[in-house]
């Protein structure tokens, strides 16, 4: 099918999983051997955010199954990336509710959320509704089986 | 079709659409009249408004825009918009950021903000879901 041409294997799932977690090991390591100090710490640590996201897309994008590109699985990916906008959307809207409540103006300083910490949340929720979804129908297939 | 029930009809897209323009207005007349004061509750009357704004465009995204939007073709263009907007957002903060290393103060327009990032990427959401219906649609008039 053509959908799983456009996968990746699971084979090179290493790739992503390096993508996420190299530029955080290396952002610690600067971080603690005290390397920072020399280099403009927020703008490096948006890079490397910004690499562990490239990853983590990679990582929706990993052809989990044999049967892994089929509607069933076109099906679970639309609603992933759906639930993932909608989740977000929800989040900035009940964060904007909350902050009329705070008298004091303090917490809607922490409503101004980064683009960054936005983006992560919609892709850590697209993997989990993926994974949840993937993990379901497998336990389903070995119930009939 | 299980999906079709899904979709909000096209009769009901008024809705979508004055969550979108009503609050547009609304920011505009607080705007005109001096009444959104930056200091105070200002901000958050803006944040309020663009996420209604952004509540708003997700609804005509699933908005049932043609009589067979439901079927596995549909599917595919709301999955293909949907992924093409998250990779836009991630290339997007990518770019700017590397950008912002490279650069001085670019930060300051306020580009890292997420209401600034969850628009644009629902606008492209919508421009791509958009033009693979239009192209649908003018090759199915072609074929007529």
């Amino acid at each position: 099918m053509n959908n799983k041409s456009r996968l990746i294997p699971k084979s090179k799932m290493w790739i992503s999983l390096t993508i996420i977690f190299l530029p955080v090991l290396i952002l610690i390591f600067l971080k603690s051997t005290d390397f920072d100090e020399l280099l403009d710490f927020s703008k490096l640590s948006k890079i490397t955010v910004s690499i562990s996201l490239v990853g983590m897309f990679l990582l929706f994008m990993t052809q989990w199954t044999k049967d892994d590109g089929d509607e069933m699985y076109l099906q679970f990916r639309t609603i992933a990336c759906l639930q993932g906008l909608i989740y977000a959307i929800f989040f900035i809207l009940s964060m904007s509710l909350f902050s009329i409540f705070d008298n004091e103006i303090i917490f809607f300083e922490s409503t101004d959320f980064s683009a960054h910490s936005i983006l992560i949340m919609i892709l850590l929720w697209m993997l989990y509704s993926l994974g949840s979804n993937i993990y379901k129908a497998k336990k389903e297939l070995n119930k009939n089986e | 079709m299980k999906t079709r029930k899904i979709l909000i009809p096209k009769r009901n897209i008024w809705i979508s659409l004055s969550l979108i323009i009503i609050p547009i207005i609304f920011l505009v007349l607080l705007r005109i009249f001096n009444f959104l004061d930056f200091e105070t509750y200002g901000k958050i009357v803006t944040n309020l408004i663009a996420s209604t704004i952004l509540l708003g465009m997700l609804l005509l995204f699933i908005t049932q825009w043609t009589k067979d939007d439901g079927d596995e073709m549909y599917l595919q263009f709301r999955l293909i918009s949907s992924l093409s907007s998250v990779f836009f957002g991630v290339a997007f903060l990518l770019v700017n950021s590397i950008w912002d290393l490279v650069t001085l103060s670019f930060t300051d327009f306020g580009i890292h903000n997420s209401f600034f990032l969850m628009f644009m990427i629902l606008w492209w959401q919508l421009f791509v879901f958009g033009s693979q219906v239009y192209k649908l649609r003018k090759e199915l008039t072609k074929n007529d």
